[in-house]
């Protein structure tokens, strides 16, 4: 997975390029703790460039959120290709993340 | 019947086949090995997403599950093979191991409604499977987990 990060107010993006599985996820995890550590509370996660995503990669998302539900800030997702959103949908994902369809509209949502 | 664009009645159905240790770091070669398999032979990417996510949830769940501390073989020492066909207008995937008896569906589906700080992950990735797949199997036969999953191409034109 290619991680990119940039800023959009007081919102960080960050661009997940690939596949988030069991093999790459501990990288995404890495990444998005060092965000953390380094006090971001608002977070979007750009899922364009995302081909598909398993369970690993979900339990960094639902650690993520949680980590940034416990300092007042929250983590919202957009760009969801129809394999994603149908794992979101299957998992109850879709119900207890702030999902966008848009960049602009995610980084609005907060 | 419906025939996939790829499918000639007298030719052989496209099929590939790998075997990896059981080890968790060789989980990313069926992924590889698969990708480049359904993009030589057409296959939707709806269906090679699907399939890409159910072999992730597998080929870790047998190896974590089958061997190592929780099997009763050492981690390494098995092996995990990877064998899928293209036929009948449906991608059908076969898992062989030699691990412990594990039959991965024979377990209660997770919550999947409470909220976010009641949420756990276990189980979470069966779950996807069962639902992503149009058919899953299970059979134990001569020491081995056999796993099986079907996933139909629709026609897309």
């Amino acid at each position: 997975v290619n991680i990119t990060t940039r800023t959009d107010r007081n919102v960080t993006i960050v661009a997940l390029a690939g596949n988030l599985d069991s093999n790459t996820s501990p990288q995404a995890q890495l990444a998005l703790d060092a965000m953390l550590a380094g006090g971001v509370t608002r977070v979007a996660i750009d899922f364009t460039a995302l081909d598909y995503i398993s369970s690993a990669g979900l339990r960094v998302l639902l650690g993520t959120a949680k980590k940034l539900s416990a300092k007042g800030g929250a983590l919202h997702v957009f760009g969801l290709n129809e394999t994603v959103r149908e794992v979101f949908d299957i998992s109850g994902f879709s119900t207890i993340l702030a999902v966008f369809r848009t960049e602009a509209e995610a980084v609005k949502g907060f | 019947v419906q025939h996939g664009p790829f499918l000639g009645k007298d030719t052989m159905p496209p099929a590939f086949r790998i075997t990896i240790g059981a080890d968790l770091g060789d989980v990313a070669r069926v992924g590889a090995e698969f990708a480049g398999f359904a993009e030589a032979n057409g296959v939707p990417e709806k269906v090679r997403r699907g399939m890409a996510v159910a072999l992730d949830e597998l080929v870790t769940n047998t190896i974590t599950y089958g061997f190592g501390k929780r099997g009763t073989r050492e981690r390494g020492t098995g092996e995990v093979t990877v064998e899928a066909e293209l036929r009948e207008g449906q991608l059908s995937v076969t898992l062989t191991d030699d691990g412990s008896a594990f039959d991965p569906w024979g377990h209660t589906t997770p919550d999947t409604t409470g909220s976010l700080d009641m949420r756990r992950i276990g189980g979470l990735g069966i779950h996807l499977v069962k639902q992503m797949m149009d058919e899953v199997g299970y059979r134990r036969a001569a020491d081995r987990n056999i796993v099986t999953l079907t996933k139909r191409i629709e026609d897309e034109s």
